[in-house]
């Protein structure tokens, strides 16, 4: 029994084959098989090296539904496990990319994963100007605009 | 296999999605005008509704790529030769060709002044941030504070996580009590923290704050201090309605049975205090009511309740009540300020006499002018405050 392969291209027309129940976990995709049957879909925004992590992410998540026993399903434990340690070795820029192609393509379970990972990134960051270095985010505050937050800041309590 | 070539496939997409449809952000209105300068992209949002503003000339860009990432497509397409994108692709399990050389420079490309982050996933993070790191976060740059300061975001973020404020205070002996309930995850219980406040001068900052669990409940009506107790409608797994109430003095608080009719969900009933009683106001229908039903807990130990049913001699329209007057008598009260110019007025229906009195007061949204003399635009809730007394009385 062979399985249906889609073709997806990266931006710099790198194209990828990938099994289709592992790419439907994007809704994009998902529409996309449905509308253009056999055609390569273009991903122009995406670089070969965040779809691969993006597929990546999808092979260990699909859910093999006929039936085989598999061992791509996996328990959801050892998925959550795998999904934190699958984050952890990506650097900052990298997950910033496979967040936004998680919300490309529209894959609520690895953007949850993405968003969660920069909420713990944020979270780490000692003060404002630590946040500001990681995230690439200009500070268009002045001092005392900054001073007068932070004395809101602090509770009278 | 057919390979749609990337700069067609735009124009295909476009037949089949409406702009709004293909893009991965939700309830985002795109707004093409000729007067946006082409190379910006104004993002406009307000607490109900998010607009994106941008050149006609730019519509081919957001659409092909997703708005998201239109800005990387910059970065990322410029990056490569036209005949790159030409390569043609291989067959086979996952086969991939990579370019580690380019790949590693591609991120130094990125400007600085770039926001990596697009607005809605900045909202959906912060709104799994920890409260700490959330404060923190107000300092980073004007549209972050602005997100965490909008009240859509603040209803967001506590919504998720289910805190809310029985919304009392009491004051007993000359300090006030608070009692905040934070709703815990795990539906076994309700955890409380009961502060009080100083009273006396320069009396602000806790004198004590107390930790206190309930059983888990989910409150129905606003609360309502009456006599050293605070009292709130509420849903409970079993019995399923209750008279929440805490005792300040004792720092307690008990479930109390009634009977079902007391309090009915769908607002229906509403809490007030009647002659230093709680009481239970049941309107028969629920926007526009012609009688009613008072329920007046006679005995709180007991748990006594007595009921009378109220007839009016016309229909009172998205109308509630906030009390009674010092005489008695229950107060109705518009729950909205109307959005024509119409007298407002307040009625008192008097028990005993079971006669209704409607007042009209003036200067209360009656010239077309009103609203716009306050800057009131949209919906406007009405509060009454019964039995309000200006005191020179120092705390």
């Amino acid at each position: 029994m062979s399985k249906k392969m889609i073709v997806l291209k990266s931006s710099e027309g790198v194209s990828f084959v990938v099994e289709e129940a592992v790419a439907r976990q994007s809704k994009i995709i998902s529409f996309l098989v449905e509308e253009f049957p056999d055609r390569e879909l273009p991903l122009t925004n995406m670089t070969s090296e965040i779809l691969r992590k993006t597929i990546e992410y999808c092979k260990k998540h699909v859910v093999e539904d006929d039936g085989g026993g598999d061992s791509s399903s996996s328990s959801s434990g050892d998925l959550k496990e795998w999904d934190v340690k699958f984050v952890a070795e990506i650097d900052q820029p990298r997950l910033m990319d496979l967040l936004m192609a998680a919300n490309y393509l529209d894959i609520p379970s690895l953007l949850d994963v993405t968003c969660q990972k920069v909420a713990d990134t944020i979270a780490a960051c000692n003060d404002e100007k630590e946040i500001r270095a990681t995230f690439n985010i200009e500070n268009d505050f002045t001092e005392e605009e900054v001073e007068a937050i932070r004395m809101e800041n602090q509770y009278p309590i | 296999m057919n390979s749609v070539p990337s700069y067609a496939s735009a124009s295909s997409f476009d037949a089949l999605f409406p702009p709004c449809a293909k893009l991965p952000f939700h309830g985002v209105e795109l707004q093409p005008s000729s007067v946006s300068p082409k190379n910006f992209v104004v993002f406009d949002q307000t607490y109900d509704r998010s607009q994106v503003m941008y050149h006609p000339e730019l519509t081919l860009r957001l659409v092909n790529s997703g708005l998201a990432s239109s800005f990387q497509n910059e970065y990322v397409v410029g990056g490569y030769d036209e005949d790159e994108e030409d390569d043609e692709s291989e067959d086979g399990g996952d086969s991939e060709e990579e370019r580690d050389g380019n790949e590693d420079d591609e991120s130094d490309k990125r400007p600085s002044k770039l926001h990596p982050i697009p607005l809605d996933l900045e909202v959906e993070i912060m709104n799994i941030l920890p409260v700490k790191s959330l404060m923190r976060s107000r300092c980073v740059s004007k549209v972050w504070s602005s997100i965490i300061r909008s009240q859509g975001f603040v209803h967001a973020y506590y919504g998720g996580r289910g805190i809310f404020f029985f919304g009392c205070q009491y004051r007993h002996d000359n300090t006030f009590v608070e009692l905040v309930s934070l709703f815990q995850g795990n539906n076994s219980f309700r955890l409380h923290e009961v502060i009080r406040l100083g009273g006396g001068r320069g009396g602000r900052g806790a004198k004590s704050r107390n930790e206190l669990t309930s059983p888990p409940y989910c409150p129905l009506t606003d609360g309502l201090c009456i006599n050293g107790f605070m009292y709130s409608g509420a849903w409970a797994p079993r019995p399923n309605l209750v008279i929440v109430c805490f005792d300040v003095r004792h720092e307690k608080i008990s479930f109390n049975k009634m009977p079902k009719d007391v309090l009915i969900m769908l607002s229906y009933s509403v809490l007030i205090e009647y002659k230093g009683k709680l009481a239970s106001i049941v309107r028969h229908r629920s926007l526009s009511f012609r009688s009613f039903d008072i329920w007046i807990l006679e005995d709180v130990k007991k748990g006594d309740w007595s009921k009378q049913t109220f007839e009016l001699p016309y229909d009172l329209v998205n109308m509630t009540s906030p009390g009674t007057n010092k005489a008695g008598e229950i107060i109705f009260a518009p729950k909205e300020l109307s959005r024509d110019a119409q007298p407002f007025y307040i009625l008192y229906y008097n028990i005993e006499r079971k006669d209704l009195r409607r007042v009209w007061i003036h200067g209360i949204a009656e010239d077309e002018g009103f609203r716009r003399r306050y800057g009131l635009v949209s919906d406007c809730n009405v509060s009454v405050s019964p039995q309000h007394v200006e005191s020179i009385a120092f705390l």
